[in-house]
Protein backbone atom coordinates (compact mmCIF):
# COMPACT_ATOMS: atom_id res chain seq x y z
CA UNK A 1 0.00 0.00 0.00
CA UNK A 2 1.15 3.59 -0.99
CA UNK A 3 1.79 5.96 1.41
CA UNK A 4 -1.47 7.98 -0.55
CA UNK A 5 -3.72 5.31 -0.51
CA UNK A 6 -2.88 5.14 3.29
CA UNK A 7 -3.38 8.29 4.25
CA UNK A 8 -6.78 8.83 1.80
CA UNK A 9 -7.99 5.60 3.63
CA UNK A 10 -7.43 6.43 7.18
CA UNK A 11 -10.14 6.15 9.39
CA UNK A 12 -11.50 9.43 10.98
CA UNK A 13 -13.20 8.81 14.25
CA UNK A 14 -16.95 9.12 13.89
CA UNK A 15 -19.19 10.75 16.08
CA UNK A 16 -21.24 8.88 18.71
CA UNK A 17 -23.73 6.64 17.73
CA UNK A 18 -26.26 8.80 19.59
CA UNK A 19 -26.33 12.20 17.43
CA UNK A 20 -27.23 10.07 14.22
CA UNK A 21 -30.73 10.88 14.03
CA UNK A 22 -33.31 12.38 11.93
CA UNK A 23 -32.26 11.99 7.93
CA UNK A 24 -28.72 10.18 9.27
CA UNK A 25 -30.99 7.52 10.68
CA UNK A 26 -30.64 4.17 8.17
CA UNK A 27 -33.64 3.98 5.37
CA UNK A 28 -34.55 7.44 6.64
CA UNK A 29 -35.31 7.94 2.82
CA UNK A 30 -37.10 5.10 2.00
CA UNK A 31 -38.16 5.70 -1.91
CA UNK A 32 -36.02 3.15 -3.91
CA UNK A 33 -35.96 6.30 -6.37
CA UNK A 34 -33.00 7.46 -5.13
CA UNK A 35 -30.90 4.77 -6.77
CA UNK A 36 -27.73 4.99 -9.10
CA UNK A 37 -29.74 4.00 -12.13
CA UNK A 38 -32.62 7.17 -11.87
CA UNK A 39 -29.39 9.39 -10.81
CA UNK A 40 -27.32 8.10 -14.22
CA UNK A 41 -30.37 8.68 -16.51
CA UNK A 42 -31.12 12.19 -15.32
CA UNK A 43 -27.36 12.74 -15.05
CA UNK A 44 -27.37 11.84 -18.39
CA UNK A 45 -29.68 14.58 -19.29
CA UNK A 46 -28.31 17.14 -17.45
CA UNK A 47 -24.95 16.62 -18.54
CA UNK A 48 -26.12 16.73 -22.19
CA UNK A 49 -27.71 20.48 -20.75
CA UNK A 50 -25.01 21.43 -19.28
CA UNK A 51 -22.45 20.91 -22.38
CA UNK A 52 -25.03 22.99 -24.47
CA UNK A 53 -24.84 26.04 -22.59
CA UNK A 54 -21.10 25.63 -22.06
CA UNK A 55 -20.86 25.34 -25.70
CA UNK A 56 -23.01 28.55 -26.84
CA UNK A 57 -22.20 30.04 -23.93
CA UNK A 58 -18.53 30.17 -24.96
CA UNK A 59 -19.46 30.98 -28.66
CA UNK A 60 -20.98 33.89 -27.45
CA UNK A 61 -17.78 34.70 -25.26
CA UNK A 62 -15.80 34.71 -28.28
CA UNK A 63 -17.29 36.55 -30.76
CA UNK A 64 -17.72 39.53 -27.82
CA UNK A 65 -13.76 39.19 -27.15
CA UNK A 66 -12.56 37.73 -29.70
CA UNK A 67 -8.89 36.10 -29.99
CA UNK A 68 -7.10 36.23 -32.70
CA UNK A 69 -8.33 32.73 -34.81
CA UNK A 70 -11.47 33.21 -33.83
CA UNK A 71 -13.68 34.40 -37.24
CA UNK A 72 -17.45 34.73 -36.50
CA UNK A 73 -19.49 34.91 -40.18
CA UNK A 74 -22.18 37.24 -40.58
CA UNK A 75 -24.30 35.25 -42.38
CA UNK A 76 -26.51 33.05 -41.24
CA UNK A 77 -28.45 36.42 -39.79
CA UNK A 78 -30.44 34.19 -37.38
CA UNK A 79 -27.38 31.81 -36.04
CA UNK A 80 -26.25 33.88 -32.58
CA UNK A 81 -30.28 34.42 -32.36
CA UNK A 82 -30.21 30.59 -32.31
CA UNK A 83 -27.42 30.14 -30.03
CA UNK A 84 -27.86 32.43 -27.37
CA UNK A 85 -31.59 31.27 -27.36
CA UNK A 86 -30.71 27.47 -27.27
CA UNK A 87 -28.06 28.93 -24.29
CA UNK A 88 -30.64 30.32 -22.12
CA UNK A 89 -33.77 27.83 -22.97
CA UNK A 90 -31.14 25.12 -22.12
CA UNK A 91 -30.07 26.64 -18.77
CA UNK A 92 -34.00 27.16 -17.76
CA UNK A 93 -34.90 23.35 -18.79
CA UNK A 94 -31.85 22.71 -16.76
CA UNK A 95 -33.01 23.85 -13.31
CA UNK A 96 -35.63 20.93 -13.31
CA UNK A 97 -33.29 18.59 -14.10
CA UNK A 98 -30.71 19.68 -11.55
CA UNK A 99 -33.35 19.76 -8.92
CA UNK A 100 -34.47 16.31 -9.85
CA UNK A 101 -30.65 14.95 -9.87
CA UNK A 102 -30.16 16.11 -6.70
CA UNK A 103 -33.28 14.41 -5.20
CA UNK A 104 -31.98 11.29 -6.45
CA UNK A 105 -29.07 11.44 -4.15
CA UNK A 106 -29.95 13.59 -1.21
CA UNK A 107 -29.50 10.47 0.90
CA UNK A 108 -25.94 10.50 0.24
CA UNK A 109 -25.78 14.20 2.22
CA UNK A 110 -26.56 12.21 5.18
CA UNK A 111 -23.73 9.14 4.35
CA UNK A 112 -23.09 8.26 8.12
CA UNK A 113 -19.79 8.20 9.45
CA UNK A 114 -20.21 11.79 7.86
CA UNK A 115 -16.88 11.65 7.37
CA UNK A 116 -15.82 7.80 7.68
CA UNK A 117 -11.99 8.19 6.37
CA UNK A 118 -10.01 11.23 4.45
CA UNK A 119 -11.29 9.96 1.02
CA UNK A 120 -14.44 10.47 2.10
CA UNK A 121 -13.46 14.11 3.02
CA UNK A 122 -11.86 14.72 -0.11
CA UNK A 123 -14.84 13.31 -2.16
CA UNK A 124 -17.73 14.87 -0.31
CA UNK A 125 -15.43 18.43 -1.03
CA UNK A 126 -15.34 17.64 -4.78
CA UNK A 127 -18.95 17.15 -4.99
CA UNK A 128 -19.63 20.36 -3.28
CA UNK A 129 -17.45 21.92 -5.90
CA UNK A 130 -19.64 20.38 -8.22
CA UNK A 131 -22.71 21.33 -6.80
CA UNK A 132 -22.01 24.53 -5.75
CA UNK A 133 -20.81 25.63 -9.67
CA UNK A 134 -23.43 23.83 -11.41
CA UNK A 135 -26.58 25.61 -8.83
CA UNK A 136 -24.71 28.97 -8.87
CA UNK A 137 -24.29 29.01 -12.94
CA UNK A 138 -28.40 28.33 -12.68
CA UNK A 139 -29.20 30.23 -10.11
CA UNK A 140 -27.12 33.43 -10.92
CA UNK A 141 -28.02 33.07 -14.94
CA UNK A 142 -32.07 33.11 -13.98
CA UNK A 143 -31.33 35.89 -11.83
CA UNK A 144 -29.40 37.88 -14.20
CA UNK A 145 -32.12 37.36 -17.23
CA UNK A 146 -34.67 39.13 -14.21
CA UNK A 147 -32.02 42.31 -14.52
CA UNK A 148 -31.48 41.75 -10.90
CA UNK A 149 -28.20 41.96 -10.00
CA UNK A 150 -27.88 40.84 -5.82
CA UNK A 151 -23.93 40.47 -5.66
CA UNK A 152 -20.88 42.55 -6.18
CA UNK A 153 -19.17 40.95 -9.15
CA UNK A 154 -19.97 41.37 -12.77
CA UNK A 155 -21.96 38.59 -13.80
CA UNK A 156 -20.67 38.37 -17.17
CA UNK A 157 -16.70 37.34 -15.63
CA UNK A 158 -18.17 35.10 -13.11
CA UNK A 159 -20.50 33.40 -15.46
CA UNK A 160 -17.99 32.78 -17.87
CA UNK A 161 -14.84 31.42 -15.34
CA UNK A 162 -17.54 29.63 -13.37
CA UNK A 163 -18.75 27.84 -16.77
CA UNK A 164 -15.06 26.04 -16.58
CA UNK A 165 -15.61 25.27 -13.57
CA UNK A 166 -18.59 23.65 -13.75
CA UNK A 167 -17.84 21.64 -17.03
CA UNK A 168 -14.79 20.77 -15.51
CA UNK A 169 -16.41 19.32 -12.39
CA UNK A 170 -19.25 17.83 -14.59
CA UNK A 171 -16.45 16.05 -16.27
CA UNK A 172 -14.54 14.80 -13.62
CA UNK A 173 -17.56 13.14 -11.82
CA UNK A 174 -18.28 11.51 -15.10
CA UNK A 175 -15.22 10.08 -15.41
CA UNK A 176 -15.09 9.27 -11.47
CA UNK A 177 -18.59 7.72 -11.44
CA UNK A 178 -17.81 5.74 -14.47
CA UNK A 179 -18.79 2.40 -13.25
CA UNK A 180 -21.64 3.62 -11.47
CA UNK A 181 -22.70 5.43 -14.92
CA UNK A 182 -22.16 2.30 -16.95
CA UNK A 183 -24.40 0.05 -14.37
CA UNK A 184 -26.89 2.95 -14.40
CA UNK A 185 -27.53 3.40 -18.06
CA UNK A 186 -27.20 -0.42 -18.75
CA UNK A 187 -30.93 -2.36 -19.93
CA UNK A 188 -31.80 -3.69 -16.85
CA UNK A 189 -31.06 -7.59 -16.53
CA UNK A 190 -27.84 -7.63 -18.31
CA UNK A 191 -24.78 -8.47 -17.13
CA UNK A 192 -23.82 -4.41 -17.65
CA UNK A 193 -26.36 -3.31 -15.23
CA UNK A 194 -24.39 -5.63 -12.45
CA UNK A 195 -21.42 -5.19 -13.61
CA UNK A 196 -18.69 -4.84 -10.79
CA UNK A 197 -21.23 -5.80 -7.93
CA UNK A 198 -20.93 -8.79 -5.61
CA UNK A 199 -24.18 -11.55 -6.24
CA UNK A 200 -25.63 -10.00 -2.62
CA UNK A 201 -25.26 -6.59 -4.15
CA UNK A 202 -27.06 -7.47 -7.42
CA UNK A 203 -29.58 -9.48 -5.50
CA UNK A 204 -30.71 -6.10 -3.84
CA UNK A 205 -30.50 -3.69 -6.70
CA UNK A 206 -32.92 -5.52 -8.39
CA UNK A 207 -35.30 -6.01 -4.97
CA UNK A 208 -34.93 -2.15 -5.08
CA UNK A 209 -35.77 -2.16 -9.17
CA UNK A 210 -39.16 -4.34 -8.68
CA UNK A 211 -39.46 -1.53 -6.07
CA UNK A 212 -39.49 1.44 -8.06
CA UNK A 213 -41.47 -0.32 -10.83
CA UNK A 214 -44.55 -0.67 -8.49
CA UNK A 215 -44.78 1.20 -5.88
CA UNK A 216 -47.44 3.78 -5.62
CA UNK A 217 -45.08 6.76 -6.94
CA UNK A 218 -43.33 5.15 -9.21
CA UNK A 219 -40.49 4.95 -11.80
CA UNK A 220 -42.85 5.88 -14.54
CA UNK A 221 -44.48 9.16 -12.45
CA UNK A 222 -40.64 9.99 -11.43
CA UNK A 223 -39.90 10.39 -15.17
CA UNK A 224 -43.48 11.85 -15.95
CA UNK A 225 -43.05 14.81 -13.01
CA UNK A 226 -39.15 15.19 -14.26
CA UNK A 227 -40.05 15.67 -18.78
CA UNK A 228 -43.27 17.49 -18.03
CA UNK A 229 -41.43 19.81 -15.18
CA UNK A 230 -38.83 20.51 -18.54
CA UNK A 231 -41.28 21.02 -20.57
CA UNK A 232 -43.74 23.41 -18.18
CA UNK A 233 -40.59 25.23 -17.71
CA UNK A 234 -39.88 25.43 -21.43
CA UNK A 235 -43.04 26.36 -22.67
CA UNK A 236 -43.50 29.23 -20.27
CA UNK A 237 -40.11 30.67 -21.05
CA UNK A 238 -38.95 29.84 -24.73
CA UNK A 239 -41.62 32.17 -26.79
CA UNK A 240 -39.15 35.37 -25.56
CA UNK A 241 -36.43 33.98 -28.35
CA UNK A 242 -38.97 31.29 -30.53
CA UNK A 243 -41.76 34.32 -31.76
CA UNK A 244 -44.46 31.70 -32.86
CA UNK A 245 -45.21 30.38 -28.74
CA UNK A 246 -45.09 34.12 -27.79
CA UNK A 247 -48.27 34.60 -26.65
CA UNK A 248 -47.74 31.02 -24.71
CA UNK A 249 -45.12 31.45 -22.96
CA UNK A 250 -46.97 33.63 -20.19
CA UNK A 251 -43.87 34.05 -17.60
CA UNK A 252 -41.29 34.71 -20.26
CA UNK A 253 -39.72 37.97 -19.22
CA UNK A 254 -39.75 39.38 -22.86
CA UNK A 255 -42.66 39.95 -25.15
CA UNK A 256 -41.13 39.82 -28.85
CA UNK A 257 -43.53 42.21 -29.60
CA UNK A 258 -43.25 44.35 -26.94
CA UNK A 259 -41.91 47.68 -26.79
CA UNK A 260 -41.75 51.09 -28.63
CA UNK A 261 -42.56 50.29 -32.34
CA UNK A 262 -42.92 46.99 -31.33
CA UNK A 263 -39.55 45.76 -30.55
CA UNK A 264 -37.97 45.00 -26.91
CA UNK A 265 -35.38 46.86 -25.10
CA UNK A 266 -32.27 46.67 -23.38
CA UNK A 267 -31.11 49.64 -22.58
CA UNK A 268 -33.23 52.67 -22.58
CA UNK A 269 -32.09 55.92 -23.72
CA UNK A 270 -32.75 57.54 -19.75
CA UNK A 271 -30.21 55.19 -18.53
CA UNK A 272 -27.76 56.02 -20.78
CA UNK A 273 -28.13 59.38 -20.72
CA UNK A 274 -28.83 60.67 -24.32
CA UNK A 275 -31.83 62.07 -24.20
CA UNK A 276 -31.19 65.88 -25.58
CA UNK A 277 -29.68 64.68 -29.34
CA UNK A 278 -30.41 68.37 -31.04
CA UNK A 279 -29.74 69.84 -33.99
CA UNK A 280 -25.82 69.59 -33.89
CA UNK A 281 -25.45 65.97 -34.31
CA UNK A 282 -23.26 64.96 -36.27
CA UNK A 283 -21.95 61.27 -37.68
CA UNK A 284 -18.13 61.56 -37.89
CA UNK A 285 -16.50 58.72 -39.85
CA UNK A 286 -13.13 58.68 -39.97
CA UNK A 287 -10.40 57.73 -42.47
CA UNK A 288 -8.62 59.29 -45.52
CA UNK A 289 -11.60 61.53 -46.75
CA UNK A 290 -13.29 62.21 -43.26
CA UNK A 291 -16.72 62.46 -43.34
CA UNK A 292 -18.83 64.63 -41.12
CA UNK A 293 -22.44 64.19 -41.73
CA UNK A 294 -25.84 65.81 -40.55
CA UNK A 295 -29.92 63.55 -40.58
CA UNK A 296 -29.93 65.52 -43.46
CA UNK A 297 -26.97 64.48 -45.11
CA UNK A 298 -27.05 60.50 -44.08
CA UNK A 299 -30.88 60.79 -46.09
CA UNK A 300 -28.96 61.66 -49.53
CA UNK A 301 -26.62 58.05 -49.07
CA UNK A 302 -28.77 55.27 -50.59
CA UNK A 303 -31.09 53.76 -48.14
CA UNK A 304 -31.43 50.22 -47.30
CA UNK A 305 -34.23 48.03 -45.80
CA UNK A 306 -33.21 44.42 -43.65
CA UNK A 307 -35.04 42.42 -41.76
CA UNK A 308 -33.02 41.77 -38.99
CA UNK A 309 -33.46 40.10 -35.62
CA UNK A 310 -31.87 41.99 -32.41
CA UNK A 311 -30.54 39.37 -29.94
CA UNK A 312 -30.15 40.32 -26.10
CA UNK A 313 -27.25 38.33 -24.53
CA UNK A 314 -30.04 37.76 -21.94
CA UNK A 315 -31.92 34.91 -24.52
CA UNK A 316 -34.78 36.93 -26.10
CA UNK A 317 -35.05 37.88 -30.17
CA UNK A 318 -37.31 39.64 -32.07
CA UNK A 319 -37.12 40.37 -35.60
CA UNK A 320 -37.77 43.91 -36.65
CA UNK A 321 -37.52 45.85 -40.36
CA UNK A 322 -34.65 48.22 -40.53
CA UNK A 323 -34.00 51.23 -42.98
CA UNK A 324 -30.59 53.29 -43.45
CA UNK A 325 -27.67 53.51 -44.91
CA UNK A 326 -25.10 50.42 -45.44
CA UNK A 327 -21.72 50.57 -43.12
CA UNK A 328 -19.95 49.55 -46.25
CA UNK A 329 -21.31 52.69 -48.51
CA UNK A 330 -19.81 55.08 -46.10
CA UNK A 331 -16.70 53.53 -45.44
CA UNK A 332 -16.26 53.37 -49.20
CA UNK A 333 -17.41 57.36 -49.33
CA UNK A 334 -14.75 58.17 -46.32
CA UNK A 335 -12.25 56.42 -48.44
CA UNK A 336 -11.68 53.09 -46.89
CA UNK A 337 -12.12 49.66 -48.26
CA UNK A 338 -15.67 48.06 -47.02
CA UNK A 339 -13.62 45.27 -45.36
CA UNK A 340 -11.99 47.65 -42.83
CA UNK A 341 -12.42 46.50 -39.60
CA UNK A 342 -13.78 49.77 -37.49
CA UNK A 343 -14.97 50.39 -34.50
CA UNK A 344 -18.31 52.53 -33.46
CA UNK A 345 -19.01 54.54 -31.02
CA UNK A 346 -21.75 56.08 -28.82
CA UNK A 347 -23.07 59.22 -27.86
CA UNK A 348 -23.49 57.32 -24.56
CA UNK A 349 -20.60 58.25 -22.15
CA UNK A 350 -20.07 55.70 -19.87
CA UNK A 351 -20.90 51.84 -19.81
CA UNK A 352 -19.12 49.27 -20.80
CA UNK A 353 -21.39 48.68 -24.42
CA UNK A 354 -20.58 52.31 -25.54
CA UNK A 355 -18.68 51.03 -28.19
CA UNK A 356 -18.14 48.06 -30.53
CA UNK A 357 -16.18 46.62 -32.91
CA UNK A 358 -17.46 45.53 -36.49
CA UNK A 359 -15.08 42.81 -37.85
CA UNK A 360 -14.22 42.49 -41.68
CA UNK A 361 -17.18 39.67 -42.72
CA UNK A 362 -19.56 42.03 -40.71
CA UNK A 363 -18.04 44.91 -41.88
CA UNK A 364 -18.41 43.93 -45.70
CA UNK A 365 -22.14 42.91 -45.33
CA UNK A 366 -24.82 44.01 -47.77
CA UNK A 367 -26.88 43.99 -44.61
CA UNK A 368 -24.68 45.66 -41.76
CA UNK A 369 -26.39 48.99 -41.75
CA UNK A 370 -26.26 52.15 -39.55
CA UNK A 371 -30.16 52.28 -39.29
CA UNK A 372 -32.23 55.24 -38.82
CA UNK A 373 -35.23 53.89 -39.22
CA UNK A 374 -37.37 50.83 -37.34
CA UNK A 375 -40.89 49.21 -38.57
CA UNK A 376 -41.49 52.38 -41.09
CA UNK A 377 -41.05 55.44 -38.56
CA UNK A 378 -37.85 57.03 -37.14
CA UNK A 379 -35.77 55.45 -34.59
CA UNK A 380 -37.25 55.49 -30.66
CA UNK A 381 -34.57 57.40 -28.34
CA UNK A 382 -34.60 53.77 -26.98
CA UNK A 383 -33.95 52.02 -30.10
CA UNK A 384 -30.84 54.63 -30.34
CA UNK A 385 -32.19 57.60 -32.41
CA UNK A 386 -30.68 58.98 -34.36
CA UNK A 387 -28.46 56.22 -35.46
CA UNK A 388 -27.92 53.21 -34.45
CA UNK A 389 -25.76 50.00 -35.74
CA UNK A 390 -27.52 47.03 -36.71
CA UNK A 391 -25.55 43.94 -38.32
CA UNK A 392 -26.51 40.16 -38.91
CA UNK A 393 -25.32 37.30 -36.94
CA UNK A 394 -24.31 39.51 -33.73
CA UNK A 395 -24.91 39.88 -29.94
CA UNK A 396 -27.46 43.23 -29.33
CA UNK A 397 -24.92 44.06 -26.61
CA UNK A 398 -22.84 45.01 -30.44
CA UNK A 399 -25.24 46.84 -31.72
CA UNK A 400 -24.31 50.07 -30.57
CA UNK A 401 -26.93 52.58 -30.46
CA UNK A 402 -26.82 56.40 -30.75
CA UNK A 403 -23.83 56.16 -32.83
CA UNK A 404 -21.61 59.32 -33.18
CA UNK A 405 -18.96 57.93 -34.92
CA UNK A 406 -16.83 55.09 -36.65
CA UNK A 407 -13.28 54.70 -36.97
CA UNK A 408 -10.75 51.89 -38.72
CA UNK A 409 -9.88 50.26 -35.11
CA UNK B 1 -19.03 -0.87 12.36
CA UNK B 2 -16.08 -3.47 11.80
CA UNK B 3 -13.31 -1.82 9.78
CA UNK B 4 -13.85 -4.61 6.57
CA UNK B 5 -17.46 -3.39 6.57
CA UNK B 6 -16.55 0.12 6.64
CA UNK B 7 -14.16 -0.56 3.45
CA UNK B 8 -16.52 -2.36 1.72
CA UNK B 9 -18.81 1.05 2.26
CA UNK B 10 -16.29 3.64 1.15
CA UNK B 11 -13.34 1.79 -1.29
CA UNK B 12 -12.67 4.36 -3.34
CA UNK B 13 -12.57 8.44 -3.26
CA UNK B 14 -15.57 9.07 -5.63
CA UNK B 15 -17.63 5.53 -5.21
CA UNK B 16 -20.11 6.71 -2.70
CA UNK B 17 -21.89 3.15 -3.28
CA UNK B 18 -19.28 0.34 -2.88
CA UNK B 19 -19.26 -1.97 -5.15
CA UNK B 20 -15.59 -2.72 -6.25
CA UNK B 21 -14.32 -0.55 -9.06
CA UNK B 22 -12.15 -2.73 -10.46
CA UNK B 23 -14.22 -2.72 -13.55
CA UNK B 24 -13.60 0.70 -14.18
CA UNK B 25 -14.50 1.80 -18.01
CA UNK B 26 -11.15 2.71 -20.07
CA UNK B 27 -13.33 5.76 -21.06
CA UNK B 28 -13.45 7.43 -17.63
CA UNK B 29 -9.79 9.25 -18.25
CA UNK B 30 -10.99 11.07 -21.46
CA UNK B 31 -13.44 12.95 -18.55
CA UNK B 32 -11.60 12.93 -15.78
CA UNK B 33 -8.07 14.44 -17.15
CA UNK B 34 -9.90 17.23 -19.26
CA UNK B 35 -12.40 17.61 -16.96
CA UNK B 36 -9.54 18.48 -14.81
CA UNK B 37 -7.83 20.98 -16.86
CA UNK B 38 -10.72 22.60 -17.44
CA UNK B 39 -11.90 23.13 -13.73
CA UNK B 40 -8.10 24.25 -12.70
CA UNK B 41 -8.64 27.12 -16.33
CA UNK B 42 -11.66 27.99 -14.66
CA UNK B 43 -10.61 28.62 -11.25
CA UNK B 44 -7.40 30.44 -12.34
CA UNK B 45 -9.46 32.50 -14.34
CA UNK B 46 -11.17 33.13 -11.39
CA UNK B 47 -8.70 34.26 -9.21
CA UNK B 48 -7.01 36.62 -12.04
CA UNK B 49 -10.24 38.72 -12.10
CA UNK B 50 -9.22 40.95 -9.78
CA UNK B 51 -12.36 43.66 -8.87
CA UNK B 52 -14.34 42.36 -11.33
CA UNK B 53 -14.94 39.47 -9.38
CA UNK B 54 -14.69 39.78 -5.65
CA UNK B 55 -13.86 36.46 -4.05
CA UNK B 56 -16.34 36.88 -1.35
CA UNK B 57 -19.21 37.72 -3.22
CA UNK B 58 -18.74 34.87 -5.47
CA UNK B 59 -17.92 32.29 -2.39
CA UNK B 60 -21.09 33.42 -1.05
CA UNK B 61 -23.23 32.60 -4.28
CA UNK B 62 -21.20 29.63 -4.67
CA UNK B 63 -21.72 27.76 -1.27
CA UNK B 64 -25.18 29.33 -0.96
CA UNK B 65 -26.66 27.93 -3.69
CA UNK B 66 -25.84 24.81 -2.94
CA UNK B 67 -27.00 25.29 0.70
CA UNK B 68 -30.25 26.96 -0.80
CA UNK B 69 -30.72 23.14 -2.64
CA UNK B 70 -29.66 21.06 0.35
CA UNK B 71 -31.02 23.34 3.29
CA UNK B 72 -34.56 24.73 1.98
CA UNK B 73 -35.73 23.61 -1.50
CA UNK B 74 -34.86 19.70 -0.72
CA UNK B 75 -35.98 19.50 2.91
CA UNK B 76 -39.70 21.18 1.63
CA UNK B 77 -39.86 18.85 -1.20
CA UNK B 78 -39.27 15.91 1.06
CA UNK B 79 -41.62 17.28 3.46
CA UNK B 80 -43.92 17.61 1.48
CA UNK B 81 -43.40 13.93 -0.42
CA UNK B 82 -44.01 12.69 3.37
CA UNK B 83 -47.31 14.24 4.30
CA UNK B 84 -48.37 13.07 0.75
CA UNK B 85 -47.58 9.67 1.52
CA UNK B 86 -49.37 9.99 4.77
CA UNK B 87 -52.62 11.84 4.04
CA UNK B 88 -53.15 10.10 0.50
CA UNK B 89 -54.33 7.18 -0.80
CA UNK B 90 -51.49 5.17 -2.87
CA UNK B 91 -53.50 5.97 -5.85
CA UNK B 92 -53.78 9.34 -5.86
CA UNK B 93 -50.31 9.87 -4.96
CA UNK B 94 -48.56 9.73 -8.46
CA UNK B 95 -51.14 12.63 -9.95
CA UNK B 96 -51.06 14.58 -6.85
CA UNK B 97 -46.46 14.68 -6.81
CA UNK B 98 -46.39 15.01 -10.33
CA UNK B 99 -48.47 18.23 -9.97
CA UNK B 100 -46.93 19.69 -7.37
CA UNK B 101 -43.36 19.10 -8.75
CA UNK B 102 -44.57 20.82 -11.72
CA UNK B 103 -46.74 23.70 -10.22
CA UNK B 104 -43.13 23.96 -7.89
CA UNK B 105 -40.89 24.25 -10.65
CA UNK B 106 -42.62 26.68 -12.43
CA UNK B 107 -42.64 28.46 -9.22
CA UNK B 108 -38.90 27.83 -8.57
CA UNK B 109 -38.21 29.70 -12.18
CA UNK B 110 -40.87 32.47 -12.35
CA UNK B 111 -40.36 33.70 -8.67
CA UNK B 112 -37.50 36.46 -9.61
CA UNK B 113 -39.98 38.05 -12.56
CA UNK B 114 -42.76 37.72 -10.15
CA UNK B 115 -40.52 39.66 -7.42
CA UNK B 116 -39.84 42.04 -10.19
CA UNK B 117 -36.83 43.29 -8.30
CA UNK B 118 -34.85 44.66 -11.68
CA UNK B 119 -37.87 45.88 -13.31
CA UNK B 120 -37.70 49.44 -14.77
CA UNK B 121 -40.27 51.74 -14.82
CA UNK B 122 -38.97 53.58 -17.88
CA UNK B 123 -38.56 50.45 -19.82
CA UNK B 124 -41.99 49.15 -19.93
CA UNK B 125 -40.33 46.02 -22.62
CA UNK B 126 -38.45 44.35 -19.92
CA UNK B 127 -41.17 42.09 -17.60
CA UNK B 128 -44.25 43.51 -19.24
CA UNK B 129 -46.45 40.62 -18.30
CA UNK B 130 -48.69 40.23 -14.83
CA UNK B 131 -46.46 37.30 -13.84
CA UNK B 132 -47.69 37.02 -10.40
CA UNK B 133 -51.51 36.23 -11.47
CA UNK B 134 -50.24 34.06 -15.10
CA UNK B 135 -47.89 32.06 -12.66
CA UNK B 136 -51.08 31.72 -9.75
CA UNK B 137 -53.34 30.92 -12.74
CA UNK B 138 -50.85 28.47 -14.57
CA UNK B 139 -49.88 26.32 -11.55
CA UNK B 140 -54.10 26.56 -10.45
CA UNK B 141 -54.65 25.31 -13.51
CA UNK B 142 -51.70 22.40 -13.11
CA UNK B 143 -53.46 21.29 -10.01
CA UNK B 144 -56.97 20.87 -10.86
CA UNK B 145 -55.88 18.80 -13.99
CA UNK B 146 -53.73 16.45 -11.07
CA UNK B 147 -56.40 16.78 -8.41
CA UNK B 148 -59.02 15.15 -11.47
CA UNK B 149 -56.30 12.87 -12.20
CA UNK B 150 -56.25 11.76 -8.68
CA UNK B 151 -59.70 11.42 -8.32
CA UNK B 152 -60.13 9.43 -11.07
CA UNK B 153 -57.11 7.03 -10.13
CA UNK B 154 -58.59 6.86 -7.08
CA UNK B 155 -62.34 5.97 -7.72
CA UNK B 156 -60.68 3.44 -10.62
CA UNK B 157 -58.62 1.80 -7.84
CA UNK B 158 -61.56 1.31 -5.42
CA UNK B 159 -63.71 0.34 -7.92
CA UNK B 160 -61.21 -2.59 -8.96
CA UNK B 161 -60.67 -3.34 -5.44
CA UNK B 162 -64.47 -4.28 -4.82
CA UNK B 163 -64.56 -5.74 -8.29
CA UNK B 164 -61.56 -8.46 -7.02
CA UNK B 165 -63.69 -8.99 -3.93
CA UNK B 166 -66.89 -10.03 -5.88
CA UNK B 167 -64.91 -12.26 -7.64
Amino acid sequence: MSTLDRLLGARLPSPPEALRRGPFREGAFPSPLHSERRAARVGLWLGLAFTVCFVTGLISHLIQQPPGWFVWPASPAWLYRVTQGVHVATGLAAIPLLLVKLWTVYPKLFEWPPAGSVSRVVSRLSVLVLVGACAMQLLTGLINIAEWYPWTFFFTTTHYWTGWLAIGAVAVHVGAKAPEIRRGLARRGTSGAVAGLTSAQAADRAVANMAAENQSVSRRSFVLAAGLGVGAVTLTTVGQSLSPLGAVSVLSPRVPGAGPQGLPVRQTAVHARVTDVGADYRLVVEGPNRLELTLADLAAFPQRTERLPITCVEGWSASATWTGVRLGDLLEAAGLPRDTEVTVESLQERGLYRMSTVAPPHASSPRTLLATGLNGSPLDPDHGYPVRLIAPNRPGVMQTKWVTKVAPA
Amino acid sequence: MSLTTQRQTHPSAFDLDGPNTSASPWWRWLFVLPGLVAAAYGVYGLLTAGSRVPLDSWLTWFVGSALLHDLVIAPIWIGLGWLAARVLPDAARPAIVVGAAVAGLLALVALPFVLGVGADPENPSFLPREYGRNLLLVDAGVLVLAAVWAGVATVRSRSRAVAEDVC
